[in-house]
């Protein structure tokens, strides 16, 4: 036997967004670490910086902070200069 | 870009993703934790990521997206993952109205593995007890988009999960208007409901509508055994599990979480409040009924049953609000101080207002120095250097250092008890009309 019920779950709207063109790291003049300050944040993308220096040494890198748990105020200044970015997330 | 994950957070990286859009992004998943290596665990921690990261700058973008969309958890996760949006419930074009077994059992059983309940036995969402839930309102009206899942809330919606709470429809009006408080962007609801800090949503109830619907505002009024306290309480958090998506392990990221989670719900003792009800502060009449929604943790007690002084029960509170393992030590948003009657009766007989109390607070709640390791001591100068007690802290650390990051309710019973309730700290309540 069955009974009849309101489905309780919300209703999202799914969005699509694409990922933006990717270009060759070559062709790239300035790459965004975007740290999220938890412990090691910075030190990772430190690291990833000179191993990405390393493939290409003409590669510059800005790096922009936001503490966990707020949203990002990215500066325009930032997006305007990087080409590529680098995140870290999560502990 | 190429977000870098460990693989305890991956299963999150990616539902929040799929939430905005963008279910391809490219996460590289690295070993968890990197928070806790030593330098030398972090550089070989890069070594093994860079690879990953390299290609994710620079494949073909759709290629990539479609790649990342289908990538299976990574083998080191402890946690499941499965798509957010792959059920037929939740997703465009979902039937209103489902099919379930007779048997409660079987019923409990179904909607606990679709991840739709928070444990325990519901009553189940039939269209006649919505109906009645509803009382005539029309179920379309949107109220808006619950984080982080962004499912859309509307009256039928709210009215369904309040429903299965076992509430009744004369808790609808305070239920709605939790629900219209949860999506004001200065709660910061995404992060309150994905974060590993143990944050539950409480929803406390101001006016004489507290009385009407007999919201428990006196004694164990926190605690078990009323119907109103525990089913508007719980309607909130199956709101914020079935509408926002917030389900234990993949969006919810909580470490240990908290009993506050299940239900948390009190009114404002106005009887015993020797101050202006907390409600009024915020532009409402005494008359008017509202709820305040906050983002904390459960309450910490304060058992003082001997200071006989406004200042002497102060610094018993004080002392109990100043620790460095809180969020508010860190963070500007609002800490919570429940002051029962007994204390709030010694304070306000010395003719201490509201704002004396706070004032004093900000002045005397300070974290002992010895009590804060460098790291944390690190943290307080980058983020709250202002509150520093001393040179360079040397004397301590204040809790809070402005009456904005500050709320002063009076609820509670008979005994010398009051309680402090930490926030998570990058939220600020929203205190919202109840409308009928």
């Amino acid at each position: 036997m069955a009974q009849e019920l309101i489905n309780p779950c919300g209703i999202y709207q799914r969005n699509s967004g694409a990922l933006a063109p990717r270009r060759s790291l070559k062709d790239v003049k300035t790459v965004g670490l975007f740290s999220n300050l938890k412990a090691n944040a910075d030190l990772y993308l430190e690291e990833l910086s000179h191993r990405l220096k390393a493939r290409y040494p003409h590669l510059e890198f800005e790096l922009f902070q936001k503490i966990a748990s707020e949203p990002a105020n990215f500066s325009q200044h930032w997006l305007d200069r990087v080409h590529a970015v680098a995140a870290a997330f999560g502990d | 870009m190429a977000v870098t994950c460990t693989d305890e957070f991956f299963a999150l990286g990616k539902a929040e993703a799929e939430c905005l859009g963008m279910a391809g992004l490219p996460i590289a998943v690295v070993p968890h934790p990197v928070a806790k290596l030593p330098p030398p665990g972090v550089s070989e921690i890069a070594d093994e990521a860079i690879d990953q990261i390299v290609h994710m700058l620079e494949a073909d973008a759709t290629a990539l997206a479609e790649e990342c969309r289908n990538r299976p958890l990574p083998k080191r996760g402890r946690m499941r993952y499965r798509s957010l949006f792959e059920g037929d419930f939740n997703a465009p074009g979902a039937p209103a109205r489902i099919s379930g077994p007779d048997s409660p059992e079987a019923l409990n059983r179904v909607f606990y593995q679709r991840g739709w309940t928070d444990g325990l036995p519901f009553v189940p969402p039939t269209p006649d007890r919505w109906d009645a839930m509803l009382d005539g309102r029309d179920p379309d009206e949107e109220i808006g988009l619950i984080e982080p899942r962004l499912g859309l809330a509307t009256v039928g919606k709210v009215a369904a999960n309040a429903v299965m709470a076992g509430a009744v429809p004369a808790m609808m009006p305070v239920i709605l208007a939790a629900t219209r408080a949860m999506t004001a962007e200065r709660l910061n609801l995404k992060a309150l409901q994905s974060t590993t800090h143990p944050c539950g949503l409480l929803t406390v109830v101001h006016g004489p509508i507290a009385e009407e619907l007999d919201i428990a505002s006196g004694t164990n009024c926190m605690g078990q055994g009323v119907h109103a306290n525990a089913a508007i309480g719980r309607a909130v958090r199956l709101v914020l599990t079935n509408i926002g998506g917030a389900q234990p392990g993949v969006l919810d990221r909580a470490t240990m979480g908290t009993p506050a989670k299940y239900s948390y719900c009190f009114a404002e003792n106005g009887e015993a409040n020797p101050w202006a009800a907390f409600h009024t502060e915020r532009g409402f009449g005494a008359e008017q009924n509202a709820v305040t929604l906050c983002g904390v943790e459960g309450p910490h007690n304060v058992n003082d049953h001997y200071s006989e002084t406004a200042e002497d029960v102060l610094l018993t509170i004080c002392g109990t609000m100043a620790t460095p393992g809180c969020n508010n030590s860190y963070f500007h948003g609002e800490y919570l101080v429940v002051i029962g009657p007994e204390h709030a009766e010694v304070i306000a007989r010395e003719g201490w207002s509201k704002e004396d109390v706070e004032r004093f607070i900000i002045e005397r709640a300070i974290i002992p120095r010895w009590h804060i390791g460098k790291a944390q001591m690190a943290l307080y100068g980058q983020q709250v250097p202002e509150r520093f007690v001393g040179p360079d802290g040397r004397d301590g650390v204040r809790i809070v250092s402005e009456r904005a990051q500050l709320m002063v309710m009076v609820a509670g019973g008979a005994g010398r008890h009051s309680c402090v309730i930490p926030s998570f700290g990058s939220t600020l309540s929203v205190t919202e009309a109840i409308r009928d």
